[in-house]
């Protein structure tokens, strides 16, 4: 298969304390994939290794065929990028300013902005729909133009893969649907963690599921988005049907603390009844 | 970026340094100033000779140390602020002109040099044993705070260390200025406090070097510097490696800082002060904000020099005093905007 990322064995700990173990897993050029998992689980870690904040001390990242960890961040930069899940204060930047910074990877010193970038600034711009936030100021922006800036700013730096740290976080269903169609429409690889399990189910080609640091499933969201993986995984009550209206798979919760109680409990006999028997 | 406060800036940058000629004890008219420039001014007489002479050996030197003082300070607190994300700091909060200034001091006290009366024993040897000695200085600064930032710089631990390593360096030249003899230590102390007395063309040519490598290579480094404003893991995604970035800024800084500092003594708040009103009048100006803070901090800081020779009549107030004046009360400010917003 034509991967655009492929993970072998990665181990990473904080310190002493392991987070991530033995994660392999690949991304196949095009597909949107999603990364889910509990609170905790090893989400963020795992995208920072991707990105090279976090060094792994086992295991192997490559990018087409590349082994990203032993490129420079300039060149991992120009194939990877990625939106972050909190937007910090840019100190003062505009929106024209942040969507350049896209250039950062490709520009050496004293290599200054041409009129072949400042026609891709302004392409971005257009596409993302800002021309007229360009001269705001960033921190000024609702969160669905912040990531809409974001998404610019990720088109203007033209990477292979793009890295998105919980994009829906803090935006309500209208700009959860509209961010993620965007980046549907980027024809671009994606690996996103969502929280959200209905989108999930609605736009990622691709799920992996993560829990205590380690990949407990992978596949098409309709095989992996079950209610015994959900239930184990994250401890909730849920039933998995299709959506009345499109042919994506719908996840119902169960908000009752009895039904969750009697999940644990029936949890723990079948983790008893599989000791016994082994 | 509205352009007619730039276009204001750019007139204030010209003419400013050439009504700051005209102010001094000897009356020399902004007339006088034009023909002496333009070379039509005659010397025949003894009074014009002395003008001219006045002109060129002691007010042009001076104008142009403020000038470049002003712009370097304002640069370094640029930088700083942009480095480490944080809008209060400048070469003061991490110890770099207090590490400057003791070095400075030390070697002024050890040895006499700058401490004649007249200004050919400021020169020279002298000079580059006081400039050596700011530099050692401040790089001891630095490096303590580096050391102290852990393996990952972090800011909140360097803000932290720099205020204790300023605190230390302040401690050790006020221990200097009291053990050097009543004599010595009134001078050190105008010294310390900042003065652009000792001007001379010999003393330029350093901080003129040094502000032009600084500027080229910050300019060089404008998009790793423009990529640190939205945070370290921001940059580092965008290909930036940040903490190698971040001790070479430093370092720049602090090269830059004890230039200024081993010529004028210790001038704070400028390094502060000028790169936030930049930002406020100049909003958004982008990969120009470099050269517009330079020009400012120039402009304010010949202003500040024509403020202290003429607020006293007969006598001249520390350059320090005055920014000290100015930037603890446009700090308040900063807090109290802040607190509010």
């Amino acid at each position: 298969m034509n991967n655009i990322l492929d993970v072998h064995n990665l181990h990473w700990s904080a310190g002493d304390i392991p987070i991530l173990s033995d994660i392999s897993f690949n991304i196949p050029k095009g597909a949107f994939v999603g990364l889910i998992g509990p609170n905790g689980a090893g989400k963020s870690s795992l995208m920072r290794c991707l990105y090279g904040v976090n060094k792994p001390q086992v295991g192997e990242i490559f990018l087409h065929n590349k082994n990203l960890l032993d490129m420079p961040a300039r060149d991992q930069a120009k194939q990877v990028a990625v939106i972050l899940q909190e937007h910090t204060t840019h100190m003062g930047l505009n929106v024209w300013d942040v969507v350049a910074q896209g250039l950062t990877p490709h520009k050496g010193l004293f290599e200054w902005t041409n009129k072949q970038d400042l026609k891709n600034i302004e392409l971005a711009i257009e596409k993302m729909d800002l021309q007229s936030l360009k001269n705001q100021p960033f921190e000024q922006l609702s969160g669905g133009e912040k990531q809409r800036v974001m998404l610019a700013r990720a088109q203007v730096q033209n990477p292979q893969l793009l890295i998105m740290d919980e994009p829906t976080n803090h935006l309500d269903v209208h700009y959860q649907i509209e961010v993620l169609n965007t980046v549907k429409k980027m024809d671009i690889s994606v690996l996103a963690s969502i929280h959200d399990l209905n989108l999930a189910a609605a736009f990622c080609d691709y799920l992996l599921v993560i829990d205590k640091g380690k990949i407990v499933d992978q596949g098409l969201p309709k095989d992996v988005l079950t209610e015994n993986m959900i239930s184990k995984v994250f401890k909730t009550c849920v039933s998995v049907d299709k959506h009345p209206l499109s042919s994506s798979d719908q996840v119902r919760i169960t908000y009752s603390y009895s039904d969750l109680d009697a999940l644990i409990a029936k949890n723990h006999n079948d983790n008893e009844k599989g000791d016994s028997n082994a | 970026m509205r352009n007619w406060p730039l276009a204001l800036l750019i007139a204030l940058a010209v003419i400013s340094p050439l009504l700051a000629l005209v102010v001094g004890v000897a009356n020399i008219s902004f007339s006088d100033v034009a023909q002496i420039i333009c070379g039509q001014f005659s010397d025949s007489c003894e009074a014009n000779a002395l003008k001219q002479r006045i002109l060129f050996e002691l007010r042009l030197p001076r104008v142009i140390l403020a000038f470049l003082t002003g712009a370097g300070l304002a640069l370094a607190g640029s930088v700083l602020q942009t480095v480490t994300r944080n809008p209060l700091a400048d070469p003061y909060l991490f110890g770099i002109s207090s590490g400057a200034t003791f070095g400075a001091v030390l070697v002024i006290a050890v040895s006499g040099f700058g401490m004649g009366a007249s200004q050919g024993l400021f020169s020279g040897w002298s000079q580059l044993g006081i400039t050596g000695g700011a530099f050692i200085g401040s790089a001891v600064s630095v490096l303590l705070v580096i050391s102290m930032a852990g393996r990952s710089v972090q800011i909140e631990r360097m803000v932290l260390a720099g205020v204790a390593t300023s605190f230390m360096f302040s401690a050790a030249t006020s221990l200097v200025l009291y053990a050097s003899d009543p004599q010595a230590a009134s001078s050190l102390l105008f010294w310390s406090l900042g003065s652009f007395t000792r001007a001379g063309w010999e003393n330029l040519s350093l901080p003129f070097l040094v502000l032009i490598i600084c500027f080229i290579l910050f300019s060089g480094f404008s998009r790793q510097l423009t990529a640190l404003l939205s945070g370290d893991e921001n940059a580092r995604s965008l290909g930036v490696e940040v903490q190698k970035i971040r001790i070479s800024m430093l370092l720049l800084t602090s090269l830059l800082t004890a230039i200024l500092v081993a010529n004028t003594g210790g001038i704070g708040f400028v390094g502060l002060m000028i790169p936030h009103i930049v930002r406020r009048l100049f909003e958004h100006s982008g990969q120009h904000m470099m050269w517009i803070t330079i020009l400012f901090g120039g402009v304010f800081m010949v202003w500040v020099d024509v403020v202290s020779r003429t607020i006293l009549p007969g006598h001249e107030l520390p350059i320090g005093v005055i920014t000290a004046a100015i930037g603890s009360v446009f700090f308040l400010l900063v807090m109290r905007r802040k607190s509010w917003s």
